[in-house]
């Protein structure tokens, strides 16, 4: 009867195979890291890159969004003023519900029981 | 206490340890990429860049080389994970070099070893390679391989008992 192989059999039958595969490629250590830490800091130039101009778009689009706003405000109110302060006439807006007389009625219609008769310019 | 030469993102890894672990490191890459040296280096300076950022963050609850090694594994798995078909070019070109390197080598037996490896499940050749090749222990294989304990073990028998068959001819053993 066979004795079943045991671990350090298989791993000496392993061993050259994985060696063999593995042979005198391996870069050196310091190339690959080398790379690594170009590969790193491209990244956080890039992160950094990206950053300041997603934070320059959200600016400007925060802007975008509020200067017409502002400036709608601000024009209405310089407008309104405007428009007071040259305007050399005004109405009240109720104005159009009165009647257009064409004479005064406090002057020319007398209260009933008063005298019509005038005294230096008065009525008596 | 932080070694001088620790990383400003990992404090608990250094370069120095790094750097011993640099060979043994490459070979698991190479075992994760079907054997293509530039496609291992890429996913070792990958690996060096996790650490670097800090992304993969070391924090002493495994040994480094466990925790190196799972690194690997995880950006190989992420990386072919949707690359199915660049992963069988991989494998064919795995299995043809395996023929150039047998054919440089009037060595039979590796492969006949290569045969008995490449035959095995792909989880039961993660844990031969990691027990038998980067000596790990079952728990560390297990680690980096991301099974627990118990499925590990049962990896390792089952690939073990396979390779003891495979490779019994390779191994004149006594009689009793």
């Amino acid at each position: 009867m066979e004795d079943e192989m045991n671990e350090e059999d298989i791993q000496e039958s392993l061993s050259p195979a994985f060696e063999d595969a593995h042979t005198g490629n391996t870069p050196a250590f310091d190339k690959v890291w080398a790379n690594a830490e170009a590969a790193y800091s491209r990244s956080q130039r890039r992160y950094r890159v990206v950053g300041s101009v997603a934070a320059a778009i959200a600016v400007v689009g925060i802007v975008a969004v509020l200067w017409p706003a502002q400036q709608e405000e601000f024009s209405d109110d310089f407008f309104i003023a405007d428009a007071l302060m040259n305007s050399t006439s005004w109405s009240a807006p109720s104005d159009s519900l009165m009647p257009e007389h064409q004479f005064d009625i406090y002057q020319e219609i007398p209260f009933p029981g008063v005298s019509t008769d005038r005294k230096e310019g008065s009525l008596l | 206490m932080r070694d001088y030469d620790a990383l400003d993102n990992n404090p608990h890894v250094s370069k120095t340890a790094l750097e011993a672990l640099h060979g043994q490191l490459f070979g698991w890459a190479l075992s994760r990429c079907g054997y293509d040296d530039a496609t291992a280096e890429d996913l070792m300076q990958q690996a060096y860049v996790e650490l670097l950022s800090g992304r993969a963050r070391f924090d002493n609850r495994s040994t480094l080389k466990t925790f190196v090694f799972g690194v690997v594994q995880n950006l190989a798995r992420s990386r072919f994970r949707r690359q199915n078909t660049r992963l069988r070019l991989i494998d064919s070109y795995a299995s043809e070099q395996v023929e150039t390197t047998e054919d440089e080598h009037d060595h039979g037996n590796l492969k006949v070893v290569w045969e008995a490896v490449e035959s095995l499940p792909q989880r039961q050749r993660d844990i031969t390679e990691l027990v038998f090749i980067s000596d790990m222990t079952i728990e560390e294989a297990s680690q980096v391989m991301g099974v627990s304990l118990g499925t590990g073990r049962v990896h390792y028998d089952r690939a073990k008992k396979s390779l003891a068959e495979k490779l019994a001819n390779l191994h004149p053993t006594e009689s009793m």
